[in-house]
């Protein structure tokens, strides 16, 4: 079966900046495929190339076979981008707007009015559409936003953090949306910097940083790449080094991250156990005020493959 | 085609939604037709009085005979005697020399001197030079039909003495109905120098029509263009081409019903005579539809290319005004390009207002067919390519 898209060792090169360095994966039909990154991952950069608003600097989109560069209004069609920054006319209603996006894709009459009325029920603003949009939530925009890109019924949705900045009743509203799309058979590339969203909605996803995908798979699987080991926190009166050498005597014993004062280390399923290891550490005389034990999570893999925090 | 035309359709509703865009559309453009033919209403100097303030240093009965003349031949005339001249302003004086009336009967050359301030209008200065040489012509004619032969020039500077009776002759002689008058008078329904609201009824027409589309139009596809509608027109099967021709479509329709809504006003001031204005657009009403289209070509091109350079909305908004107002002036909107200077003229033909008035004043003042109008016509076609074609070049789409 060809994948519903197939991106192939994308770059783009903004002068001396490269934000997306030789991305590649696939995405079948019905799959919601996450893309998990920092602030200027590459995330938004990657999805203007696959929906042809930019052009790679190198490398190659398919979507159901089609090649964006040879046939950009075929995959277009296929297509439904639902923007990072909210994209609607503030001067229409919520109606319109809808009506105006389903009339480029040539829809009309009838189909086009009973699309609306369903879309604007599915997303909740059927009580408030014939208000000019202006009026409406940031929250309530957003589920506009998103209503958008979905009016032509596509193939393959791309939606570029769909939730930023909403509460959370109106972020659940949104991810149930999305589970509903992928369950009607349509294909879902999904961006976002929130882990318990990806965690929540994705089949697979990409953990992405500084234009690369560092790794790959299912939620399952990324976290076997932790190691089955538990997380070990520890925060106390201690320099970092000595942390560090306290934590080099105990085999088995990983460090992930160690500053003054905290430090954050994995015990391998095969290394001493958690009590052996922190009886090691308290052997070295350092003072502890705080100790967590943990199973590691999507934020601690994260972590561990780029050494730093997912969110700013 | 159908799909640019969806687009553009859809732009303008998005216009009209905008109230100010109702209000600079409709309410400011006419307020301001009406206020300028009101204040312009004047007609020019052939139907008025000319002021003109004369200095008698004289104070002869020729000199006071002249100063008649001048009466009736169409000057409001204010007299001083030379002590009062240098004391009081003017806008135009004639100074009578001392002696007139004793040089003229001696059959000696005398020299009377005109000067214009520089707060005077030169439409006027000229009607009052034609004037000032048709009570010239009359006076000399009934000097000479009066006959006296010049004094004995050997004689010893007697002062001439004119007999009551002999007065009296010249003065009837004044009086009197000239043998040859010229009448003057201009071709075409208008004025060489149009003026009231012959100029400002097309002038504000053309200034709001660059106005409204380059102000509402740049600041809406800024904000599109930052708000992100724009490239995600560019994510759905419309290409570039279309996009931008939409938006080109778009700017030239309101351009066009700007230009309605004023050719109607216009219509409606002359046809009331509202506060005494006379104004009509003459038989080719088609004709002026059709003459500016490519004016609403260029506009929209020209708007295409502010959009395009514009980063914030509120540059759309004050920097359009700019554009507007300076394309204005030196197209001749606000005033007869005869009275700017020379420089100016030459530099108006780089402005497309310029042509534009060139086809209004083509076919309303003149009555022209659109024969007469086929190079502003042309060359407004030509702005319109070249600033939608560098508007293209600007304008970014995606992203
Ligand atoms: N048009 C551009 N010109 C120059 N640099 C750009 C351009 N667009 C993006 N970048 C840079 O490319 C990098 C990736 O940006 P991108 O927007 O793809 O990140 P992102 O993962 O979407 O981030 P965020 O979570 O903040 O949306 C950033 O360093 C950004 O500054
Ligand atoms: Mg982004």
């Amino acid at each position: 079966m060809t994948p519903v898209l197939e991106v192939r060792d994308l770059h783009k090169v903004f002068g001396d900046l490269t934000a997306v360095d030789g991305i590649s994966f696939s995405v079948n039909e019905g799959e919601i495929y996450g893309f998990l990154g920092p602030n200027g991952a590459g995330k938004t950069t990657s999805i203007s190339m696959i929906c042809g608003l930019l052009p790679p600097t190198e490398g190659e989109v398919l979507v159901m076979g089609l090649s964006i560069a040879e046939d950009p209004r075929g995959v277009k069609r296929l297509l439904g981008v639902v923007p990072q920054e909210v994209a609607v006319y503030e001067e229409l209603s919520a109606r319109m707007n809808l009506e105006f996006w389903g009339g480029i894709y040539g829809l009309k009459g009838k189909a086009l009015r009973e699309r609306v009325n369903g879309l604007l029920a599915q997303v909740g603003l059927d009580d408030r559409a014939a208000e000019p949009v202006k009026n409406f939530s940031g929250g309530m925009k957003r589920r506009l936003n998103l209503a958008m890109g979905l009016v032509h019924d596509p193939q393959l949705i791309l939606l570029d953090e769909p939730t930023v900045g909403i509460d959370p009743q109106a972020r659940h509203k949104i991810l149930d949306i999305v589970k509903q799309i992928a369950a009607d058979g349509r294909t879902v590339l999904y961006t976002t910097h929130y882990l318990e969203e990806a965690e929540d909605l994705c089949d697979r996803l990409a953990i992405i940083d500084h234009g690369s995908i560092l790794a790959e798979g299912t939620v399952a699987e990324l976290k076997a790449k932790l190691g089955e080991g538990s997380l070990l926190t520890v925060q106390g009166g201690f320099k970092a080094p000595e942390l560090a050498a306290a934590a080099g005597a105990v085999a088995g014993l990983q460090p992930v991250e160690i500053i003054d004062g905290r430090g954050m280390l994995v015990v391998g399923r095969d290394g001493p156990g958690v009590s052996n290891a922190l009886s090691g550490l308290f052997q070295a005389g350092l003072a502890f005020d705080d100790i967590t034990i943990k199973e590691p999570n999507l934020e601690d893999l994260f972590l561990n493959l780029t050494g730093r925090e997912l969110r700013d | 085609m159908r799909r640019i035309l969806h687009l553009a359709l859809h732009d303008s509703r998005l216009f009209l939604a905008r109230r100010e865009n109702f209000f600079f559309m409709f309410i400011m453009p006419t307020m301001f037709m009406l206020f300028f033919s009101v204040v312009l209403r004047g007609g020019g100097p052939t139907d008025v009085k000319v002021f003109l303030q004369v200095v008698d240093a004289d104070d002869g009965f020729l000199s006071r005979a002249f100063i008649d003349q001048l009466e009736t031949g169409q000057f409001e005339v204010t007299v001083l005697d030379a002590a009062a001249a240098d004391t009081t302003a003017y806008l135009r004086r004639l100074v009578i020399p001392a002696g007139f009336t004793d040089d003229v009967l001696a059959h000696r050359e005398v020299k009377l001197t005109l000067t214009k301030s520089a707060g005077s209008d030169l439409q006027y200065d000229a009607a009052a030079e034609v004037r000032l040489r048709q009570v010239q012509a009359r006076f000399l004619g009934a000097l000479v039909r009066w006959g006296r032969t010049a004094p004995d020039s050997s004689a010893p500077a007697a002062v001439p003495v004119v007999a009551p009776a002999d007065r009296d002759r010249l003065l009837a002689l004044l009086a009197a109905q000239p043998v040859v008058t010229v009448d003057q008078e201009f071709a075409g329904t208008g004025r060489p120098v149009p003026s009231g609201a012959g100029q400002s009824v097309p002038g504000m027409l053309t200034m709001f029509m660059v106005m409204t589309v380059a102000i509402g139009g740049a600041e809406s596809l800024t904000r599109e263009k930052l708000g992100g509608t724009l490239s995600r027109l560019a994510t759905t099967t419309f290409s570039r081409g279309e996009i931008l021709g939409g938006k080109l479509l778009h700017l030239g329709l309101v351009a066009m019903v700007q230009a309605m809504v004023l050719m109607a006003a216009g219509q409606a001031i002359g046809h009331w005579h509202l506060f005494g204005i006379d104004f009509s657009w003459g038989p080719h009403f088609g004709f002026i539809v059709l003459g500016l289209v490519p004016y609403a070509f260029a506009v929209a091109g020209l708007t295409l290319l502010l959009g395009g350079l514009f980063r914030t909305t509120q540059q759309a908004e004050s920097l359009g005004w700019l554009v507007g107002m300076v394309l204005a002036a030196m197209g001749g909107c606000w005033w007869p390009l005869e009275i700017m200077p020379h420089g100016a003229q030459v530099a108006a033909a780089f402005f497309p207002t310029y042509w534009a008035m060139k086809v209004l004043h083509g076919v309303v003042t003149f009555g022209h067919g659109l024969d007469a109008v086929g190079l502003p016509m042309i060359v407004l076609t030509i702005f319109g390519i070249v600033f939608a074609w560098l508007g293209a070049r600007t304008m970014k789409v995606s992203g």
